[in-house]
């Protein structure tokens, strides 16, 4: 070659590279080094990467039911890449406060509270611990514990149940939520900037259930009113907005139940859910929705043995995707996450 | 037979690489490089619109470029002809790494985006596939690492190595 690229041509060129590639070619010289490991190369990578690099995270446990298992499967092909398997982020002695004797059902409560530009954060239900991870780089960062009070009333919860993750794009950097749910655990879902959960208020002789969502950058709480007698059982996301799952009754007495899905157009605004599609009672009786695919199919799980199988709405069909969970679908996560460069170090590490 | 009609008033630039050869190119294809079309807003047509950072059978590259990728005249290109150019586009950087390097650079120094996204895209796909030591090859890069920086360096991503 004649000519020496100038580093923006370089920076052009190595937009085009998988992650691991890049960890590679940062020992080609240092301003290699230098220009991959700085945070506008890796926020640059990140975007133009965005639309492309999609992959999904199964989180499951393993046969014997001790431990928690992360495979990586392939957004278009639907398989688990077996040639670059996912390593655990941390064992999980780490959750279990280094304790050797266990709770048989204590390795269960591990869970992927979300993904954020490449990063997906991980806790113990009932425990402080938590974990950020960048599956792609391996990095792992073990989040130092709040010492903050907990907020609540007193008699009330002392369980860490609600947790969120996301990223302000004010401050460039990321947030942990951390709150009281008095009864369950409530798996949040996360749309750019803003954490929702399913939550609900219980009155003498009602039960308020509705849309909490938190507002990363600006630190405050949204809440949308579910369309009325809907009754709404998990939130999953799909094009960038919130979707719900909820209970659609057959019959009066709940024998047989179906599942409708709603798509929340805007946040707080109670008129604007809308009514996708709705599952019916055969396929609901034994699966449980997990996520969406490529905007129009959904992902199943089969309740008693968390085999993945693969739903069109349209033709209301099902495809058995060969993927098997090992343990009950309640143990079972899929998240889409991105092969980004993002550092577990937090957004302003690199900063000058 | 849209891109004949329209040549009886078109108009003709003239481009001159560093080595003195000139081409002569419709002044709407040759607008696909951002740099030539400030050059012909700031009045340089009519003259020849030196183009000293390309040679000529760089130049010449470019302006096959220019061609296929100037705006139809009916202004909407139909998927049918986005197709015949991708396919077109793949065959055009299929060439050796000195010759795709400089079109690269050409396509960086004219400003023209599609060809700049089509050679970094190419370039990638070929270090992809490549050692650090074969890199450092091709790009003529001194590895300034001293052994020990490299090795500490390469310890901690082993796995990446595999």
């Amino acid at each position: 070659m004649a000519n020496e690229l100038p580093e923006d041509l370089v920076t052009q060129i190595l937009l085009w590279l998988p992650v691991v590639s890049l960890l590679r070619f940062k020992c080609v010289c240092k301003s290699w080094y230098a220009l991959i490991t700085h945070q506008n190369f890796v926020r640059k990578h990140l975007l133009h990467n965005k639309n492309s690099n999609t992959h999904l995270l199964l989180k499951t446990s393993n046969k014997t039911m001790d431990d928690y298992v992360v495979s990586r499967i392939s957004y278009e092909g639907l398989q688990i890449t077996p040639l670059t398997p996912l390593t655990q982020p941390v064992h999980p002695q780490y959750f279990r406060n280094g304790e050797e004797f266990v709770e048989f059902s204590e390795v269960f409560s591990i869970s992927v509270v979300g993904s954020c530009n490449g990063l997906v954060c991980i806790h113990a239900y009932d425990k402080l611990k938590v974990v950020i991870w960048n599956p792609t780089t391996r990095e792992t960062k073990v989040v130092p514990e709040s010492n903050l009070p907990i907020f609540a009333p007193a008699g009330y919860c002392t369980h860490i149940q609600g947790m969120g993750f996301g990223f302000d794009a004010k401050t460039n950097d990321y947030k942990i939520i951390n709150f009281c749910f008095i009864v369950e655990h409530v798996p949040m879902t996360y749309i750019t900037g803003m954490g929702s959960w399913l939550a609900y208020v219980d009155y003498v002789n009602q039960r308020d259930l509705f849309v909490l969502s938190f507002d990363m950058s600006n630190e405050v709480f949204l809440k949308t009113p579910l369309p009325d007698n809907v009754n709404g059982q998990a939130l999953l996301v799909l094009n960038e907005s919130i979707a719900m799952v909820a209970f659609k009754p057959v019959d009066d007495n709940w024998r047989e139940i179906g599942f409708d899905i709603w798509l929340l157009l805007k946040v707080g605004v109670k008129d604007s859910w809308n009514r996708l599609f709705t599952i019916g009672p055969s396929i609901a009786r034994i699966h449980q929705p997990l996520g969406f695919w490529k905007n129009d199919t959904m992902f199943l799980t089969k309740i008693d043995s968390g085999q993945l199988f693969l739903y069109d709405p349209s033709t209301q069909q099902i495809t058995d995707l060969q993927i098997h969970g090992h343990s009950d679908s309640k143990e079972m996560q899929l998240v889409t996450y991105m092969e980004t460069l993002v550092s577990v170090k937090g957004g302003n590490e690199f900063e000058e | 037979m849209s891109s004949t009609l329209c040549c009886s008033f078109a108009k003709n630039v003239t481009l001159r690489s560093s080595d003195g050869q000139t081409f002569e190119v419709e002044e709407a294809a040759a607008q696909v490089s951002q740099t030539i079309k400030r050059m012909i807003e700031d009045g340089c047509t009519g003259s020849v619109i030196p183009v000293p950072n390309l040679t000529g059978p760089v130049l010449a590259l470019v302006i096959e470029y220019f061609k296929k990728h100037s705006p139809p005249s009916d202004g909407c290109p139909t998927a049918l002809l986005e197709m015949e150019i991708k396919d077109w586009d793949a065959k055009f950087v299929a060439v050796d790494n000195d010759t795709l390097l400089d079109l690269t650079l050409a396509a960086h120094y004219l400003e023209i985006q599609g060809l700049l996204d089509l050679t970094c895209h190419r370039v990638a796909d070929i270090l992809n596939d490549n050692s650090v030591e074969k890199i450092r090859e091709i790009f003529h890069i001194k590895n300034d690492f001293t052994p020990e920086e490299e090795a500490e360096e390469r310890s901690k991503i082993q796995w990446a190595f595999e």
